[in-house]
């Protein structure tokens, strides 16, 4: 009973820290000196990542329209994550049913093991510095707003992120959006701007 | 009065202190040359004993497949035929792989999840063998490789190539695996001094390290250079040197070698390794006998070509060698887990 306590404490150790992404590591470019650049828009709220695509054919990952999608990384990462939660499992159930101490030992080291190895594909992209580096203009991004659209261009000689720092009391009155006309709550206004005049 | 139990088939051979003394002489000579030459000239090593062993361990190691395999497979009929159907199925796979490849016109990402995908059906065709192993024994043991078997298909998702690239250096140990099987099997006596020696083969992998660990890598940017060393590990390895890759594994690759060539017929075969009598498929029928003797001599004659083709064009045919070397990778497994 008390290994049992012991392992369900463990387990429930191990799931108090669910906040880190974990996914595959990201194709190390062959020059790692890709020149990069961040720049602010206060037009859009849109982040935009724009990368050029020679510097992904660099990264071995061909044609940029053949690029694996997000699915494909997802589906690594979710076969892997359950080819771990299998040999965890059924390294629990081992270990209960054998009492001896070098089973314990060696449950120990594969747990261990494991932890390095998830603590080890924690996503690290080789082109974007660390958010730290990111200079003020993150400060002017909204709090909702730190999704980054990721673009593919045929022009350019770096990768370029645009923050998108657009927020209402900010822009200056020639930029603003002139203020839409009250509805008359019958229809909504997407409905009557679509109406001809 | 306690009397000696003796196993009916395990037949001890009594053995003298010297005769220990003189194994463990010739296992240390060997490693010490094969670490010194794979160290001093790690491409021309690799180039030679590829060339001179590369076709004779294969046939010994088909040699003594055939000396293990039952005469009638009776219980064992589902363990064999998902033995032999997983090295036919898998190593297809593996040499139709890079046709797939080209036919759907793959990517980076494609081929990692292909590779990954292949390493996934490797490992579950040897869950499958020891599930069949552990009905066969009710061992506990068998039980522990589900965790493992689990944890190398999410290492295979991870990090496809760093599977790949263990394979190629797990692989020469496998031989080693074999030899302490054997020994334990028909010189126990042995077996103390083998495992000793076996605890040098990490020292003399450090030692290579150290030595080469930091030196530039190999010059040569020729086609059968490059071929060594990407074999090695160098293109996916590339912060390490590329000169201690190389003489790592050609220093793992001749123990290999010498394993199967000189030591399990050294202690696994009663007669001759060309001599039918020990075969038990052989004493089945006159016609099994003339199958197996079939086998023997085509394999005889694949190893004359493959010394016929080194010669003339060596690259190519080590290229065509190493494609095809996944047959014998595979087939070690499910004789090999009937020993364990």
């Amino acid at each position: 009973m008390n290994r049992v306590l012991h392992c369900t404490l463990a387990l429930f150790g191990l799931a108090l820290f669910p906040t880190v992404g974990f996914s595959n590591r990201a194709p190390v470019p062959v020059d790692p000196n890709v020149p990069f650049k961040i720049t602010a828009d206060s037009r859009t709220k849109q982040n935009r990542l724009i990368i050029p695509r020679k510097f992904l054919q660099n990264a071995g990952a061909g044609k940029v329209g053949l690029l694996e999608g997000e699915s494909g990384n997802q589906a690594k990462t979710l076969i892997a994550g359950l080819a771990i939660s299998i040999s965890l499992i059924s390294l629990v159930f081992l270990v209960i049913r054998r009492k001896s101490r070098t089973a314990q030992a060696m449950a120990l080291l594969i747990a261990v093991g494991s932890g390095g190895l998830l603590l080890g594909t924690q996503a690290t992209a080789d082109v974007a510095p660390p958010i730290s580096r990111i200079p003020h203009q993150w400060k002017m991004v909204g709090k909702n707003q730190h999704n980054v659209k990721i673009e593919i261009t045929d022009k350019g000689d770096a990768v370029e992120l645009i923050l998108g720092t657009y927020r209402r009391r900010t822009l200056p009155p020639d930029l603003r959006e002139p203020p839409k006309p009250p509805s008359d709550g019958a229809s909504p206004p997407s409905e009557k701007a679509a109406k001809p005049e | 009065m306690s009397s000696p139990v003796v196993l009916s088939n395990t037949p001890v051979h009594p053995a003298s202190a010297s005769s220990r003394r003189a194994f463990a002489f010739c296992l240390m000579g060997l490693a010490i040359a094969a670490c010194g030459l794979a160290g001093f000239a790690p491409l021309g090593f690799s180039i030679v004993t590829v060339f001179l062993f590369a076709g004779p361990h294969n046939w010994m190691e088909a040699r003594f497949f055939l000396s293990r395999m039952p005469a009638s497979w009776s219980r064992l009929k589902w363990y064999f035929l998902l033995g032999v159907g997983g090295v036919i199925g898998l190593s297809l796979g593996s040499l139709l792989l890079p046709s797939f490849a080209r036919s759907w016109n793959w990517q980076w990402g494609d081929w990692m999840t292909g590779i990954a995908f292949w390493n996934s059906l490797f490992v579950l065709w040897i869950l499958g063998l020891t599930f069949y192993r552990y009905r066969e024994t009710h061992a506990e043991k068998w039980l522990w490789v589900l965790p493992a078997a689990s944890a190398l298909i999410a290492v295979t998702w991870l990090w496809p190539l760093a599977w790949s690239l263990a394979l190629v250096y797990l692989h020469p140990l496998v031989a080693l695996w074999f030899l302490d099987r054997e020994l334990a099997r028909r010189k126990p006596e042995w077996q103390p001094v083998y495992r000793k020696c076996l605890l040098l083969v990490p020292l003399f992998l450090l030692v290579l390290w150290w030595r080469l660990g930091k030196a530039p890598h190999l010059p040569g940017e020729d086609v059968l250079a490059m071929q060594i060393t990407n074999h090695a590990g160098a293109n996916v390895m590339t912060n390490v040197s590329s000169r201690f890759l190389v003489a790592s594994h050609t220093f793992l690759e001749m123990l290999h070698y010498a394993a199967w060539l000189v030591a399990i017929p050294l202690v696994g075969y009663a007669g001759t390794p060309w001599s039918l009598k020990k075969v038990p498929l052989a004493q089945r029928s006159t016609h099994w006998k003339a199958a197996i003797l079939g086998v023997l001599l085509l394999g005889g004659a694949i190893t004359m070509g493959l010394w016929a083709g080194f010669l003339a064009d060596y690259p190519l045919t080590r290229e065509i060698y190493f494609s095809v070397a996944i047959f014998h990778v595979l087939a070690e497994i499910p004789f090999l887990l009937r020993l364990v």
